[in-house]
């Protein structure tokens, strides 16, 4: 998977950006020629775009829902804090949601995470810099992002392959004075069975049979 | 896998190998990337520290019995098997037998006046001409009544203040009537004092001696410094505070008591004005002969929440003092000089040993409620003495009873105390479960209410965990260091002394 390549900045292009800021202000020049009543209308509203454009930077995201991709792309054009943030497409089928999430939360504390759903199903994330960064900037934010994905995972993998025993270990540490093997072997037939039934990735092969070549 | 901490955006094209997991069920532990290394820790506080290159192999099943690491790996209970989950039942048994130990130690605030005036001061302290905020004494007896409710086998009663020794008869009368109860309760009972030295005397010095009440003092450095940043009216409180060090100290020799166990312990609460002087505090330490120093962090309440642009500081200057000390003290360490930093040896003996250091900060659930509680002036019960510290700013929300109509029963039963035991249970709280460092941390539910709005905290913006985060990875980075001679220094840090469990002021 190239990270690289699924990360869309949002950058506008500078010189976009100074001919719409000359073109707006070219064009109020011309209204207040026509009619001084209509500029200071003009003047109102723009003041009042400042000050929610201000409102919107400062607290961050207003946290609209947004169901499709072609909605994103408009809300984000129209966002203030749009300069500073990225977009990375998340493909469900190879993450889960509680990866998506997972990661997102360690993301908070450099940015604000917005997460989206898509009409494929899929998640797009968009994370906005909690201060201003560059192009590489983001692209480095959309990468850390990435790479959490993937420790996500694995902390997940980890977490589901000693769950039971560790809660074995856990409740009899609280609950039962004295153990005895039998109780821990029984568990870990039970915990076998249990877990690995449905095994698409050929995780119950113990690790010795398939690597050792025989059991400890 | 690339670091998640470097800013790369290069994955690794193995990274979503179904391979990787497989062979992966027995595994059993969590990690963390420290540079060009990955620390890997088990329930048990064991870890190993490896390469990315063997952590890669461990992952994708590559390391075979036949491999010397996965023998490490067995023996630390990340590879659970047969053989080792017995073992680990009765080490996290031990890990965690403070759940069932009951609420130990009591914070007993039988003033809110104070002498001194500290820019920092926690507990919003009253002027000396304040009316009404002592302790009387039928509330005191109603504290000790309620004290010795507890279970627990061992009881420790720490005065606080405001200055303790401003009320000192009231002092007097708990530490008797505790003694008188326990004629008959027979618990292991303890008495400490935090003070500031400046109202101490010959008489009050002979009663605290006589009734061994362990006495710790502040001390934020040389004299400049201390002095700045407590005020002491008409008098220097350094001047004072290092005067009555030395001769509590001489006192403990005349009686010959043990030295090493019995002796002044000081605190330092780190301020702006302290950074870059990490080298002079600890040689002002050593000058007095003390051995042990706890470099503590600003807590956002009492005064200090409305001095914090001129004397707090981001978790990361903090450390980098932090580090700084720490270095210096090693240094002494291994030129002979016999001291030890307090915060440091607490994180040391979560991961090198399996005893519960009584430290009510660093556990899961924290201390609130279940191992210590508070008691203000006027009876009033709070979880713990942060809870206490904020109803001192207006916020009544960690007030769980009052000694004079409530059982303990009642107040342990409250919902704030089950509230901040289910907001610090660091195995259901988000970036904490999966978090390396999860065996040797804490996490304080009242931190959380008072920087982020509500108990549970988010753990990504949260300076608490930033600075514990910090601050073990630095530990770490010096336990796989091949300085061997450092790494024994270290050792040497958790070998508990049998005096106490608990040096008092840790929560002033």
């Amino acid at each position: 998977m190239c990270v690289v390549s699924s990360v869309h900045t949002c950058h506008e292009d500078k010189s976009v950006r100074l001919k719409k800021k000359t073109t707006s202000v070219a064009n109020q020049k011309a209204v207040a020629k026509k009619a001084v009543a209509k500029k200071a209308v003009a003047k109102k509203v723009v003041v009042k775009k400042k000050v929610l454009a201000r409102k919107m930077t400062s607290s961050g995201m207003p946290g609209r829902q947004v169901s499709s991709k072609a909605a994103l792309a408009s809300r984000v054009q129209n966002w203030p804090g749009m300069l500073s943030s990225v977009i990375v497409p998340v493909d469900t089928s190879v993450y889960s949601l509680d990866v998506v999430l997972g990661a997102a939360y360690v993301l908070m504390g450099k940015a604000y995470v917005h997460l989206s759903a898509l009409e494929t199903g899929s998640v797009q994330v968009m994370l906005t810099g909690k201060t201003e960064l560059d192009e590489q900037g983001l692209r480095a934010l959309g990468g850390d992002f990435a790479n959490e994905l993937v420790n996500q995972i694995l902390r997940v993998r980890l977490d589901e392959s000693g769950r039971k025993l560790r809660e074995y270990i856990v409740a009899k540490a609280h609950f039962f004075q004295q153990g005895s093997g039998q109780d821990v072997k029984k568990l870990l037939d039970a915990t076998l069975q249990e877990a690995f039934d449905d095994d698409p990735l050929d995780i119950a092969v113990p690790w010795e049979e398939k690597y050792g070549g025989g059991k400890s | 896998m690339a670091s998640n901490r470097s800013g790369s955006v290069v994955v690794h094209p193995h990274a979503l190998d179904p391979s990787v997991h497989a062979g992966a069920r027995d595994l059993s532990f969590r990690f963390r990337r420290l540079k060009d290394r990955v620390v890997l820790t088990g329930d048990l506080g064991d870890f190993i520290v490896v390469t990315e290159a063997q952590f890669d192999a461990i992952v994708k099943g590559r390391v075979g019995p036949q491999d010397p690491l996965y023998a490490d790996l067995v023996a630390r209970g990340m590879v659970l098997r047969e053989m080792n989950v017995e073992n680990s039942v009765v080490r996290y048994r031990n890990r965690n037998s403070f759940i069932g130990r009951h609420t130990y130690l009591h914070i007993v605030v039988v003033t809110l006046r104070c002498n001194e005036a500290c820019v920092y001061c926690h507990a919003s302290r009253e002027p000396m001409s304040a009316k009404g905020m002592d302790m009387d004494v039928a509330t005191a007896k109603h504290v000790v009544d309620m004290i010795f409710q507890s279970p627990s086998r061992q009881l420790a009663i720490e005065f606080q203040g405001g200055e303790p020794l401003v009320n000192f008869e009231t002092l007097r009368f708990i530490v008797e009537y505790a003694e008188e109860k326990n004629v008959q309760e027979k618990r292991d009972l303890q008495f400490l004092l935090v003070t500031n030295m400046a109202l101490m005397d010959e008489r009050k010095l002979a009663f605290l001696m006589d009734h061994e009440v362990l006495m710790c003092t502040s001390l934020d450095g040389p004299a400049d410094l201390h002095d700045a940043q407590r005020k002491l009216a008409h008098a220097s409180a350094h001047a004072l505070s290092v005067d009555w060090i030395r001769r509590i100290n001489e006192e403990y020799a005349r009686r010959g008591q043990d030295t090493d166990l019995w002796h002044v312990d000081a605190l330092l609460t780190t301020t702006r004005a302290s950074l870059g002087r990490a080298r002079e505090i600890v040689d002002e330490y050593v000058k007095l002969g003390i051995k042990t120093i706890h470099i503590r962090a600003l807590n956002p309440m009492g005064f200090a929440s409305h001095t914090w642009k001129q004397i707090g500081y981001t978790p990361e200057e903090f450390i980098a003092f932090w580090r700084e000390c720490l270095d210096r003290i090693i240094e002494l360490n291994l030129k002979g000089v016999e001291m030890i930093e307090r915060g440091a040896a607490l994180f040391l003996a979560r991961i090198l040993t399996d005893e519960d250091h009584g430290y009510v900060d660093l556990r899961s659930p924290c201390g609130a409620g279940v191992g210590q509680l508070a008691y203000d002036q006027d009876g009033r019960v709070y979880t713990c003495d942060e809870g206490r510290m904020v109803a001192r700013m207006g916020d009544d929300m960690f007030r769980i009873g009052d000694v004079t109509r409530d059982s303990l029963s009642d107040v342990l039963g409250h919902d704030c105390v089950r509230a901040i035991g289910v907001a610090s249970c660091l195995e259901a709280l988000p970036g904490c479960r999966d978090c390396a460092y999860l065996p040797y941390c804490g996490v304080c539910p009242v931190y959380n209410y008072v920087s982020q709005g509500d108990f549970f905290g988010q753990r990504p913006t949260n300076e608490k965990c930033r600075m514990n985060m910090l601050a073990l990875d630095h530990i770490f980075d010096i336990l796989s260091s091949r300085d061997e001679n450092v790494r024994s220094v270290l050792l040497r840090w958790t070998i508990q002394k049998p005096r106490t469990r608990h040096i008092p002021g840790e929560k002033a």
